[in-house]
């Protein structure tokens, strides 16, 4: 892909956080996600009581971008300039099923249905770091790093858009994955389509 | 109902996923909305919304009385003692 | 390079093909009342925009057998593109690509597996979950006409089908495509009447889009689909162009999960974007279908968006949702389908059940159908998570 360098990447599994292969958090086994999450909210200071309002999905990714979007990477861009392209395959499922279990006990919950979409964790990431640049959410079977590519050079070339997360997010029963991958034009490292397969592909 | 304005701060926080917050860190009177308060949202208002029928069997049809009632702690309080 | 729409189709509560559509829209006749095929405790107290072909008229309709597992999103669907793909010629030597937009998936299927489980602790309907993802609606639609080089989903809301225009045009535009179906489909659900039911959005009469005392939307389902060639295909095969799509923008309204902001942030970055892609001023706009929801939170703040971009120059506006219900992933779609038909005939839809101008607003919406040369239609789509987009779409 032309143009287009991976400068830095996250991940969120169930046994921890990374960011560019290092570690940044460990889960503790004997823990269920969500207090594991709850300790990543506290170890990295996100200090965004918000936070415990998201659903699992949204957790992730607000955990796998806060390590993409340093203050140095937003302060190189305008409000405009970064597009998020997220994806996975089974959508808000988890919510979803919240959703349904609650109406069909007798009242749904307002803020359980708000996260019965995916593109919620578009919009949660957006006000979080406050971007208005495009975005979009695909549903895939597989994980489908050369369209993530090829979609994020198309945006550099036909709009504002100058840096873009592109990134797959799963979270339901005990799937627990977020990958995502800061794509710029200035950089060292070509992104291609193996180097992000092989990146959600290791178990660090 | 002698509790009633501390149960109903405990629910706020449980019903709200507000884990930040401990029952000391708000008055009865604290505004429950807005930057001056404890920074409640409109989906917030909808969960109380439930929380109000679910709870205290209190139906609230149109979700602008939401923002007098929920005003504060205190005029929530009011709010079911009047009503129940 | 300009992108040709060279077919187009709907299934919508107001008609099954484009002509009953257009009808409907002519004789000002709504599609919203009574559901009757949808199961939901919501179905007494509420009005719905329901397409009335239940799944087994549709399987016939289409020669699926009975027992196939296939969702009513997939149907409809498959209903939809079928019309669009008889007006063009087929071609296996063009690369085709198939980009449906949908927020509930399958979810009709999963809803009857889970009532029979939980009223009568049944679960021989297990199979009916494999139909439930987003992904397997366009993959039905897929298998059931072959031939695509290139299949995709997207679920972004309200705004999930506009952004498969825009999608399929940049796609055609870097030349990865030389065809390409675009649009949506969403059924009625009881997860999302319930879920919106919650929200307190939805107004129990008739929706009053961009009325001071407007109490909500309707839901509807439904679907559309458009079909889109680049110029240098056209040249070399008997499409008939019926309109062309030359703008189109989205932006994040960075603002709530659901609400869109009091200043309509979002919504005036995606509509001047696509007026800058199209190279078209303000105050070229012959029409703006608008997305008006009939909700307080979408009017308000899509009014403040149409007066940042447009000032004191409005062209006419009109929301079509009280014909059709609030069609969610399919709305996009479908409102472009009827962005062209006015295009194409040059009417202005009227925006149904208006009674009280806005305080804040120095205009009211169209509210008769009218008959003016038109030549770029304006179309916003503005979904839950911010997602905010626009089109342009132009005369043939």
């Amino acid at each position: 892909m032309r143009n287009l360098n991976l400068t830095s990447w996250s991940k969120v599994t169930t046994t921890g956080i990374w960011k560019d292969a290092k570690s940044v958090f460990h889960f503790n086994e004997n823990e269920n996600t969500s207090s594991n999450l709850k300790q990543a909210y506290t170890n990295l200071n996100l200090s965004y009581p918000k936070f415990f309002k998201m659903d699992g999905l949204c957790k992730i990714g607000i955990l796998a971008s806060e390590l993409l979007f340093t203050d140095a990477v937003k302060e190189k861009y305008g409000d405009d300039e970064i597009a998020l392209i997220l994806s996975n395959s089974q959508s808000s499922l988890q919510s979803d099923a919240d959703h349904v279990k609650q109406y069909a006990e007798g009242t749904a919950s307002p803020a359980v249905f708000v996260y019965t979409l995916p593109n919620i964790t578009i919009g949660e990431i957006s006000i979080r770091h406050k971007l208005l640049g495009e975005s979009n959410f695909y549903i895939f079977e597989s994980f489908r790093s050369n369209q993530l590519l090829e979609q994020a050079a198309l945006l550099m070339s036909t709009t504002p858009t100058k840096a873009c997360l592109v990134g797959w997010l799963e979270y339901f029963g005990n799937t627990v994955e977020a990958v995502f991958f800061l794509l710029e034009k200035e950089g060292t490292n070509p992104a291609t389509s193996q180097l992000l397969d092989k990146i959600k592909d290791t178990i660090y | 109902m002698e509790n009633l304005e501390e149960n109903l701060k405990a629910q706020i926080i449980e019903q709200l996923n507000l884990e930040e917050l401990d029952l000391e860190d708000f008055g009865n009177d604290t505004p429950l909305f807005g930057d001056d308060g404890i920074g409640l949202d409109s989906i917030d208002a909808l969960e109380l919304i439930v929380l109000m029928e679910k709870d205290y069997d209190l139906k609230i049809a149109n979700p602008e009385d939401g923002s007098k009632i929920f005003r504060t702690v205190n005029t929530m309080a009011e709010f079911i003692r009047t009503n129940k | 390079m300009r992108i040709a729409i060279t077919g187009m189709s709907i299934v919508s509560a107001i008609g099954q093909n484009v002509d009953a559509n257009k009808e409907s829209l002519l004789a000002e006749k709504t599609g919203i009342g009574k559901a009757t095929l949808l199961q939901s405790r919501l179905t007494d107290t509420h009005l719905f925009g329901e397409v009335k072909i239940s799944n087994e008229q549709l399987k016939q309709e289409l020669n699926i057998s009975a027992d196939t597992l296939i969702s009513r999103t997939s149907l409809l669907g498959i209903k939809a593109v079928k019309e669009a793909l008889g007006q063009v010629s087929e071609n296996k030597t063009l690369r085709t690509g198939l980009i449906s937009g949908t927020s509930v998936g399958g979810m009709d299927r999963t809803e009857g597996f889970f009532r029979e489980k939980i009223k009568e602790g049944k679960t021989d309907r297990i199979t009916d979950l494999l139909t439930h993802d987003c992904g397997d609606t366009t993959d039905k639609i897929s298998e059931y006409f072959g031939g695509f080089t290139y299949v995709n989903t997207i679920s972004t809301a309200c705004s999930s089908s506009a952004n498969t225009i825009m999608m399929g045009a940049n796609l055609i535009k870097t030349g990865k495509l030389d065809r390409v179906i675009v649009g949506g489909i969403d059924p009625l659900s009881a997860f999302t009447a319930n879920g919106f039911n919650s929200l307190m959005i939805l107004d129990t009469e008739w929706c009053k889009p961009f009325s001071a005392n407007r109490k909500g939307l309707n839901l509807g389902e439904g679907a559309a689909f458009l079909i889109l060639e680049s110029d240098n295909v056209i040249k070399t095969n008997d499409s008939k162009i019926i309109g062309y799509v030359s703008g189109y923008a989205n932006a994040n309204d960075a603002y709530h999960q659901t609400a869109s902001s009091p200043d309509g942030r979002g919504a005036t970055m995606a509509m001047t974007n696509a007026l800058k892609m199209a190279g078209v001023n303000p105050s070229e706009i012959s029409y703006i279908n608008a997305h008006g929801t009939g909700t307080n939170n979408n009017d308000e703040s899509e009014s403040t968006a149409i007066n940042n971009v447009f000032g004191a120059a409005k062209p006419p506006i009109s929301s079509t949702k009280a014909y059709t219900g609030h069609t969610l992933g399919a709305a996009g779609a479908i409102e472009a389908v009827f962005s062209v038909l006015a295009l194409q005939n040059d009417w202005v839809f009227p925006n149904l059940n208006f009674q009280e101008q806005i305080a804040e607003n120095d205009w009211e919406p169209a509210l008769k159908m009218e008959d003016r040369p038109l030549k770029h239609v304006l179309s916003n789509s503005f979904g839950f998570g911010g997602n905010n987009s626009s089109l342009i779409l132009s005369k043939a």
